[in-house]
């Protein structure tokens, strides 16, 4: 399982970068932190024959905040995202969510762009960007594109990239003052695993905005489960009732971490207590 | 040495010789060896677990740049490669067959993974793209891939000779008349789960064919007589090779058996150029000898009063395509089936499946984690039958010194058992708080385990030490460290006897040409083995040096001490070791000694009845740890862990904290996380995506207890440690898991959905 043989492009500027994604097409794989992409090549299950890496186009590595919200290079590393102070003080959710993928030496070298392009369903980052409503940017042949990323993962692994395109930036907008949060992960082997189940919550005046992940072929916006929360807010019977509710949206796979019935057991346990112990 | 002196190193912590340069990954392992002009090997491996191999098309591969040389079976002079039975041991096999097992496979693959050709070409790219070339016509074969179904009537044949590749055997006394004696009895069947080593490092070597025409090779390897596998493959004779043992990133019996000798040493002997090869994450998963997965069924039988009278077991173990080492691991099975318990009559009937799965071989522990799992899980389910708490129950029935084992031998030496039982206990503490949400659980196991091959194998190791005339001394003895320490130890029983610093004690390569033989770095055997040889060796050459400063300071050689690099008087004139030693070389007194240690010797076992004397002696260790299982996930975490072995006498105790908390370490993966899962012969998780091994956070604090009762047939009453450690450890947290949940747990690993189900089922 060594890598198979391919062009490695180092473009310095984006515009290059997505002229040379659009060049070769189907051909060609954009790479950031390769934490994903590398073990992908390994297995076979991508061999792209140009690999463009973007870890040479500088400004794309930024957090900044305004007034809108907060706004993040899709290259910064995720432990840059989980350290910067900003993001802990402001949005403590992402910062959590972030802080707990995998370990350390990934944290290092994954970024916060590679892991939602990866569309991986047991994502860390991918369930709280979707409690917290956050939009990517993309940058491609035919110009930008803002995606909310309710509507950016579309599949096992398919997120909606258009070829030649290029996930440039995350930007999140404002929790309201007085909302409440909860992050919980749930892996079923070792600590460092990817979670068998995990879960991010914001709950606001306007009401509770629900991410899963690991429990369908993407990550999810648990929408009957928040549905349910609607009017009679979080009492012991209606976040039963949304557990429940939750279990039943979602479509898990079985898989060596666990079956799909325990996966859909798990979804009902996890986001209780992600509700009952919102922060 | 002198009786009333203290130990200077022996029994004190110091760190490692070898300590800060692996701290700072300077070591050059094999893999990361090279030679100018080296090439690099690859292997083509089997895409199916059973098949017939109908053509083989290296031509489009050869035609390739870069590519020097591809080979297939018919390349190999001796293309099979023969389980060695050293010694006697041969007389012990029923039937006595002979295993054996292909190179590169001719005409028909067994497992998944299995070598079919070799490729050596400029570059890694090259080689890479070699094996996309090589053109495999397969026919599928069915195969069998469940051990039980193996031992069928028609089922699928592994190997032409039938799938049953070995039987032992037990017969004490009559367990008919035990189990009539008994007013319980209770029969329950334990599963033990396949296992990779996980080393950090995969396995590797480099080879090249010196000017005279030596084959020499630097190898990750736990066993420098290995080369003689190598010579038999080529048909060259044996001291036309030189084997070194590189560093190793953990060894752990996966480096027991042969793995890259004969493919480097093919390509190297064909091309004659330096050649390296090394397993990727995969092949090492794919096509090394894995921890054999068991099913052990047993039944128990004892009075009201707690006391055992009866054991019958059934173990099956599975040796997957090849026999490798599992008839010697089955024998290390059969022969601790029955644990640290006095039970009067037993019965047990073992066999080894050929199957078409990964081959199954040495893993730490070498069959005694899977009788222990069985024998302690078992100990637990009979307490509850009778109403004991496991502790009595285990307590009524410890063996104590003289007490006939399952053997019919008589215990020569007292396992203190009752003491590792109280101390581990009492280190636990008093039991917890119940917790909302949370069952809390608590269990122990006990364990004997023996350390040093079995006791009618003839083993032995010799070692050389000799003393520089600038008062340094050299040890050189052929012991591989795979990262146990060996050679620390080796040199602190040097430096200790001679009076020197660690630092002015070195330790050369384990080289088979360099150093003289030490025997296998398996068995918990080095520090036993060779640890004797170094001791007698370096007590040889003080005897020396101590005549010498005698004659120098007009002082009786009875009255000299060696201490810190100086011969002492009692009344403190002092002269420097390099003075004696240069002396010493000028008036003809030997500055040197090669030693050879030679383990007791018993007769071969009875291989009907497996009576006899198995081992020379035994390690003995009790765990106790607890657990907390959360109530709706099944999730399980280890909050505390204590483990106490009697070691005889620590050489090193920070050594064997580390040793008893690497077990535990390892044990915990076991119990809780690892499995190679092969479904139909095909492996799902052969990468470390999929295949988890614990972290740091996953391991609780491990406290750990050191009993040095002198009692250890080592150097200065030592006995093994390194495979003892984890024995237990598996049958500990699954015990203690049982108990939180009310529901007897009995295989592993314990996957948050496995306890999950069991909790909601009432069983497993």
């Amino acid at each position: 399982m060594r890598l198979p043989p391919f062009q490695l492009h180092r473009p310095e500027t984006l515009q290059e970068a997505v002229s040379l994604l659009a060049q070769h097409g189907e051909e060609a794989r954009p790479i950031a932190g390769g934490t994903a992409m590398v073990p992908m090549m390994r297995f076979g299950f991508l061999r792209p024959e140009h690999v463009v890496s973007l870890k040479g186009i500088p400004g794309l590595d930024e957090i900044s905040e305004s007034d809108d919200g907060l706004r993040i290079g899709a290259l910064t590393p995720l432990y840059r995202v989980a350290g910067s102070a900003v993001v802990r003080a402001q949005w403590p959710l992402l910062a959590r969510a972030v802080g707990s993928v995998a370990t350390p030496a990934i944290r290092n070298s994954g970024t916060l762009g590679g892991n939602l392009s990866y569309a991986e369903a047991a994502s860390d980052p991918a369930p709280a960007l979707l409690a917290l409503e956050a939009s990517v940017l993309l940058t491609g042949p035919e110009g930008d594109r803002t995606v909310p990323i309710t509507g950016f993962f579309q599949g096992f692994y398919e997120a909606d990239i258009r070829p030649g395109e290029v996930l440039v930036e995350v930007s999140i907008p404002r929790i309201p003052a007085g909302a409440r949060w909860s992050y919980l992960r749930f892996a079923a082997r070792s600590r460092e695993d990817k979670p068998l189940v995990n879960v991010a919550v914001v709950a606001t005046s306007e009401g509770v905005r629900i991410g899963l992940g690991g429990v369908s072929p993407t990550a999810i916006r648990a929408r009957r489960a928040e549905a349910v929360l609607q009017g009679p807010g979080l009492t012991p019977q209606a976040i039963d009732e949304a557990a429940d509710a939750a279990a039943e949206e979602c479509d898990p796979l079985s898989d060596l971490m666990g079956t799909a019935e325990y996966r859909q057991d798990m979804v009902r346990v996890w986001l209780r207590r992600a509700l009952t112990g919102l922060q | 040495m002198p009786p009333s002196q203290e130990f200077r190193i022996i029994g004190r912590s110091w760190p490692r010789h070898d300590a800060r340069e692996k701290v700072l990954g300077r070591p050059i392992y094999a893999s990361d060896f090279t030679m100018p002009g080296m090439l690099h090997g690859r292997a083509l491996r089997s895409l199916y677990p059973s098949a017939r191999i109908l053509s083989i098309d290296t031509s489009e591969a050869e035609k390739l740049p870069g590519v020097v040389c591809v080979l297939t079976h018919k390349d190999v002079p001796k293309n099979e490669m023969e389980m060695a039975l050293p010694g006697r041991m041969a007389e012990a096999t029923a039937g006595a067959q002979m295993a054996t097992q292909p190179i590169l496979a001719d005409g028909r693959v067994r497992f998944l993974g299995e070598a079919i050709a070799l490729v050596a070409a400029e570059s890694p790219e090259a080689a890479a793209q070699a094996l996309d070339l090589i053109r495999v016509e397969y026919e599928e074969l069915p195969g069998v891939y469940d051990s039980l179904e193996a031992m069928k009537q028609g089922a699928p044949k592994v190997h032409e000779s039938g799938n049953i590749l070995q039987r032992w055997h037990v017969r004490k006394g009559d367990v008919g008349s035990g189990f009539e004696e008994a007013d319980v009895i209770l029969e329950r069947t334990y599963h033990v789960q396949l296992l990779d080593h996980a080393y950090m490092e995969t396995e590797g070597g480099v080879a090249w064919v010196d000017p005279d025409g030596t084959l020499v090779m630097k190898v990750g390897t736990q066993v420098v007589e290995h080369y003689t596998d190598v010579t038999e493959a080529l048909q060259i004779p044996r001291n036309k090779i030189r084997l070194i043992a590189a560093p190793m990133g953990g060894g752990f019996g996966g480096r027991e058996d042969v793995t890259v000798e004969i493919l480097v040493g093919l390509l190297a002997w064909h091309t004659r150029r330096p050649v390296r090869l090394v397993y990727s994450r995969d092949e090492s998963i794919l096509a090394h000898g894995k921890r054999n997965a068991y099913v052990l069924r047993y039944k128990m039988g004892a009075k009201r009063s707690g006391e055992i009278t009866a054991l019958e077991a059934e173990v099956v173990s599975d040796s997957g395509a090849y026999a490798a080492l599992t008839p010697w691991i089955l024998y290390y099975t059969t022969a601790t089936a029955t644990g640290p318990y006095r039970i009067p009559d037993v019965l047990v009937d073992a066999s080894a499946v050929y199957t078409n799965n990964t081959f199954a071989s040495a893993f730490r522990g070498f069959g005694s984690v899977q009788a222990c799992f069985a024998y302690e899980g078992h100990m637990d389910a009979m307490a509850g039958e009778l109403g004991m708490s496991p502790r009595e129950f285990r307590e009524r029935n410890y063996l104590k010194k003289g007490d006939t084992i399952s053997s019919g031998w008589a215990l020569e030496s007292e396992p203190m058992l009752d003491e590792l039982t109280s101390r581990a206990w009492e280190a636990l503490g008093p039991p917890p708080k119940r917790e909302p949400g949370k069952k809390i659980g608590r269990g122990m196991a006990a364990t004997m385990v023996p350390y040093g091959r079995m006791a009618w194998t003839h083993d032995s190791s010799t070692a050389w030490v000799g003393m520089e005339a600038d008062g340094t001394a050299m040890v050189r003895c052929a012991a591989p460290d795979p990262g146990g320490g060996q050679g620390s130890s080796l040199v602190a029983i040097a430096a200790e006897v001679l009076g020197l610093p660690m630092s002015r004690v070195s330790i050369g390569p384990a080289d088979s040409h360099m150093a003289p033989r030490a025997g296998t770095t398996t068995a918990t055997r080095q520090l036993f083995m060779s640890g004797n040889a170094v001791l007698k060796a370096a007590r040889e050459v003080r005897e020396s040096l101590v005549a010498q400063a005698a004659q120098m300071l007009g002082a009786r050689e009875a009255d000299i001490e060696l201490v810190e690099g100086d011969a002492l008087t009692p009344d403190g004139r002092r002269l420097g070791l390099a003075q004696v030693v240069r002396e010493a070389i000028a008036s003809g007194r030997p500055v040197e000694s090669l030693a050879k240690y030679d383990a007791p010797v018993a007769d071969t076992i009875d291989p009907d009845t497996g009576q006899g004397k198995p081992f020379n002696d035994f390690t003995f260790g009790v765990q106790v740890a607890e657990v907390e299982v959360d109530e709706e996930t099944g999730q399980v975490r280890v909050r505390r862990f204590v483990t106490a072995f009697d070691v005889g006498k620590a050489i090193n105790p920070s050594a064997v904290e580390g040793q008893l908390q690497g077990g535990v370490g390892m044990g915990l993966g076991d119990a809780l996380m690892e499995e190679v899962v092969i479904d139909e012969g095909f492996t799902r998780n052969p990468h470390l995506m999929d295949y988890k091994l614990p972290t740091t956070l996953d391991t609780p604090d491990i406290e750990t207890i050191v009993l040095e009762s002198g009692q250890g047939l080592g150097p200065f009453g030592a006995k093994g440690i390194g495979e003892p450690a984890l024995i237990p450890t598996r049958a500990t947290i699954v015990n203690a898991v049982s108990d939180a949940i009310g529901v007897q747990l009995r295989e592993a690993p314990l996957t948050p959905e496995r306890v999950y189900r069991a909790m909601r089922s009432g069983t497993d």
